[in-house]
């Protein structure tokens, strides 16, 4: 069993088309066999067509002989001729005013004696018509007549009850009664006698050698299937009348049939293998799309899939998929945004908004790479609220985190960009600024200071005037990260210790002695 | 002899078919139209006569005249002329005409009255290109006869005669029995037609030809037939009444025993009246004596 519906519908368009190709062939050649047997059945028809055709023509001639025949002035005139002995002027003008419209070859009347008593000129027939008579009673007989052959149908003429003589009327079976066959039939006519051609519509026939084989002959190296015209009754008996069809046209025809078949074939073939190629790129290009959307799903990723309009099942799967994607983006926002927050709520403190202590272990690390890196100071401030139990105790806690509020704001609004403020304690917070010199820290220190000193907190219509004490150390570059943010609290706090011990409200560094420089340690590392 | 006999039917049914087609037309169509109508029918000859006697007939008797007799040869004949006079009752007046006489065996058994009109010359017909022009009677009784056979033998070209006869209405006296009394003499070898159309026209068939018909035949400007003389008389009236014509017929009308008034009036007129007298010295017919023929009843 093929895995893949691609591979299957692939495999059902060759089928189909060894199918078409198993039949166009068996049609090729099963039609080769019923057109040889149905040109042969035609052959025959035809024959037997010009044979029914022959004889009611035949019936027609002899219709007309008993028609002049039962003429009874026809008879009176021919009595006269024979029995009173006058000119036969009056019976040749009432014959030809009566029967010339007659669709005949020769008219012919004899009398019993054998004179001829109409159609003086046609003293062959009258021999041709009295030799039959003399052997036969039959009133049919065909009788040569140039190349052509003539059928010749007579009647006895009676008056007062004795015979007067014969009427003879013939019709002839010439070139144009050839041709006009040859228009319905389809084939050609041969009249021939001792083994010759005498005539026929075949051009270039005439005078040929007639050799029959096999019911076929060969004329000018072309085969015809021949077929004989009965004509019953013959008097020269060395007359015949063939029937044939040109093997050549019957072969044509089969060529014709073939390229018809072929041409069937191939079309057949093309449409299918374009069909099949349509519905294996209509039905693959989906599912490829879903293939790789899915493989991309798998590693993680939740791509943007396009809805189609298309409403066939792939495609709906295709939108259905789509739309799942899109849920699975909205929950996957919802979680990162919920993490993201469980990960500032960790970082930060609730009721400042600053960075907790926590965080501080994270990102002291990076700045103190980044110090390094950079050759620069990494100052501590680190300050405390100057008399916040009284505060509280005077105002209120809730005053107390207000105020506590009110300096986290001053903090953020002083601070750069680049620089961590942290709430580490109560009142406790600590800003970690790199600069490229020991004094930005301290002025930065001193700026928060003065900053909070002249802008006190309003609690409840109340102005509460707070300051801090400040306490600022660098970090010693020599240092492990961790022992480094231990030293760099251990000094910040020893600074802070004497700016409260010397009376509040102000910045101390640490070490207070300026010839201690951080980057001489630096160096001495390096 | 078996063809004529197969033929007979056809003629039969041919004028039967006539008789139905002018009798029925009669009664139905012309009835209901010219209910006053004096009606006659007979034999062609004499409606010839009566045809071109019609106005003068209907201004006499004051009454519109029908009449039935053209072309005797598809059968309106003298049977047909007896018919007609037959027919007559209080409201439908009739007459009948004859081209011969009637014997008194006739005239007996359909009790009729016979008018005779007059005597219409018998024409013996020969073809136009034939030399002949005068034959004696005996000549002529002879080639009927068929013992001569040869125009040769009466002066005229090397031609065999072909003998033509209309040999009708064989019970009665008179017209081609004043050439051979019985048919049974005439020459075996002849044509016997069935009517003077065809007489005339197989006379313009053969140049050795030899035939007769009434004096009233109205031949074609293109007939190639001539009427030859006996004994170097015409067939003229004149020759008729003195006797030396020897070839006759007469015509004459009939009614039955009780014609009207009317009918009598008109039968008068034609035996009389100038125009009959005109129609007369047209067809050299010669009129004969108005009296009313009546035999005596068996």
């Amino acid at each position: 069993m093929l895995p893949t519906y691609r591979l299957r519908l692939i495999a059902y368009t060759i089928l189909l088309v060894s199918f078409l190709t198993i039949t166009m062939a068996y049609t090729y050649y099963y039609s080769r066999d019923v057109i040889l047997e149905e040109a042969e059945n035609s052959v025959t028809n035809a024959s037997l067509l010009l044979n029914g055709n022959i004889e009611r023509e035949k019936k027609e001639l002899q219709r007309y002989t008993e028609i002049v025949r039962d003429d009874l002035r026809i008879k009176e005139y021919v009595f006269m001729l024979v029995k009173v002995g006058t000119d036969n002027e009056a019976l040749t003008s009432l014959y030809h005013r009566q029967y010339d419209w007659l669709p005949v070859k020769r008219h012919l009347i004899l009398g019993t004696n054998g004179t001829i008593l109409l159609g003086n000129k046609h003293e062959d027939l009258a021999n041709a018509v009295k030799k039959h008579i003399s052997i036969s009673e039959e009133r049919v007989f065909y009788s040569r007549l140039g190349n052509a052959i003539e059928m010749i149908t007579w009647a006895p003429v009676y008056y007062q009850g004795s015979r007067l003589g014969v009427i003879a009327l013939t019709h002839v079976f010439d070139h144009s009664w050839l041709e006009k066959h040859y228009q319905y039939s389809g084939g050609y006519l041969f009249i021939e006698s001792n083994g010759v051609i005498l005539l026929s519509n075949l051009p270039d026939a005439e005078n040929k050698p007639f050799i029959l084989k096999d019911g076929m002959m060969n004329i000018s190296d072309e085969f015809y299937q021949i077929r004989p015209i009965s004509l019953s009754s013959k008097q020269d008996t060395s007359l015949h009348l063939w029937y044939g069809v040109s093997m050549r046209s019957l072969l044509a025809k089969l060529e014709r049939h073939s390229r018809i078949v072929l041409l069937l074939t191939l079309s057949g073939a093309g449409a299918i293998l374009w069909l099949g190629l349509i519905i294996v790129r209509n039905f693959n290009k989906p599912l490829s799309e879903l293939m790789r959307i899915t493989r991309s799903v798998a590693k993680g990723h939740l791509p943007v899939m396009t809805q189609t309009k298309k409403k066939n099942e792939i495609h709906m799967l295709s939108n259905q998929f789509a739309v799942m994607l899109q849920a699975l983006r909205e929950k996957q926002e919802e979680i990162d945004r919920v993490h993201q927050e469980l990960e500032q709520s960790a970082i930060t403190d609730s009721l400042t908004q600053l960075y907790n202590r926590r965080h501080l272990q994270d990102v002291f690390p990076r700045l103190m790479a980044q110090a390094q890196r950079d050759h620069l100071y990494l100052a501590g401030i680190l300050m405390d609220l100057d008399h916040f139990k009284q505060i509280n105790d005077q105002h209120g806690h809730l005053a107390g985190d207000q105020c506590l509020t009110h300096l986290s704001q001053l903090l953020r609004d002083i601070s750069r960009t680049n620089d961590y403020v942290f709430r580490i304690g109560g009142e406790e917070f600590l800003v970690l600024s790199v600069n490229d010199s020991p004094k930005a820290g301290q002025i930065l220190g001193e700026k928060i200071r003065s900053t909070l000193e002249q802008h006190p907190a309003s609690v409840k219509d109340t102005i509460i005037t707070i300051t801090t004490s400040i306490g600022i150390s660098h970090v010693n570059n020599s240092l492990h990260a961790e022992e480094a943010l231990t030293s760099l609290l251990y000094y910040a706090d020893k600074a802070l210790y004497q700016a409260k011990a010397n009376g509040r409200n102000q910045v101390k560094l640490y070490p207070l002695q300026t010839e201690h420089d951080p980057r001489t340690i630096w160096n001495n590392v390096s | 002899m078996l063809t004529a006999c197969k033929n007979t039917p056809a003629l039969m049914t041919q004028f039967i078919c006539f008789a139905c087609l002018a009798f029925g037309f009669h009664s139905s169509a012309v009835g209901d139209n010219t209910k006053d109508a004096l009606m006659g029918a007979g034999a062609h000859f004499a409606w010839i006569v009566f045809d071109a006697l019609k106005e003068d007939l209907e201004k006499a008797t004051g009454r519109e005249t029908i009449l039935f007799g053209e072309n005797s040869m598809l059968g309106v004949g003298c049977n047909a002329g007896i018919k007609a006079a037959k027919q007559n009752t209080l409201t439908h007046e009739t007459f009948g005409f004859v081209c011969c006489p009637l014997s008194d065996d006739e005239i007996n058994k359909h009790q009729l009255i016979v008018y005779p009109l007059a005597k219409e010359p018998v024409l013996i017909l020969t073809h136009k290109s034939n030399p002949v022009n005068n034959l004696s009677i005996e000549q002529v009784r002879s080639i009927f006869r068929g013992d001569i056979t040869n125009w040769e033998e009466v002066g005229g070209d090397v031609r065999p005669i072909v003998l033509i006869s209309r040999l009708h209405c064989k019970s009665r006296p008179g017209h081609w029995k004043t050439i051979l009394p019985d048919a049974k003499e005439f020459r075996q070898e002849r044509l016997n037609v069935k009517s003077a159309s065809a007489m005339v026209q197989r006379i313009n068939d053969f140049k050795g030809a030899m035939g007769h018909t009434g004096s009233t035949w109205k031949f074609k400007p293109t007939d190639e037939v001539k009427a030859i003389t006996i004994d170097g008389y015409g067939p003229t009236a004149k020759n008729l009444k003195s006797g030396a014509y020897p070839f006759y017929r007469q015509m004459s009308a009939i009614t039955t025993r009780t014609p009207s008034t009317d009918v009598i009036k008109l039968i008068k007129e034609a035996q009389t009246g100038p125009a009959f007298r005109r129609v007369a010295e047209q067809y050299q017919l010669l009129p004969l004596m108005p009296k009313p023929h009546i035999t005596s009843q068996k």
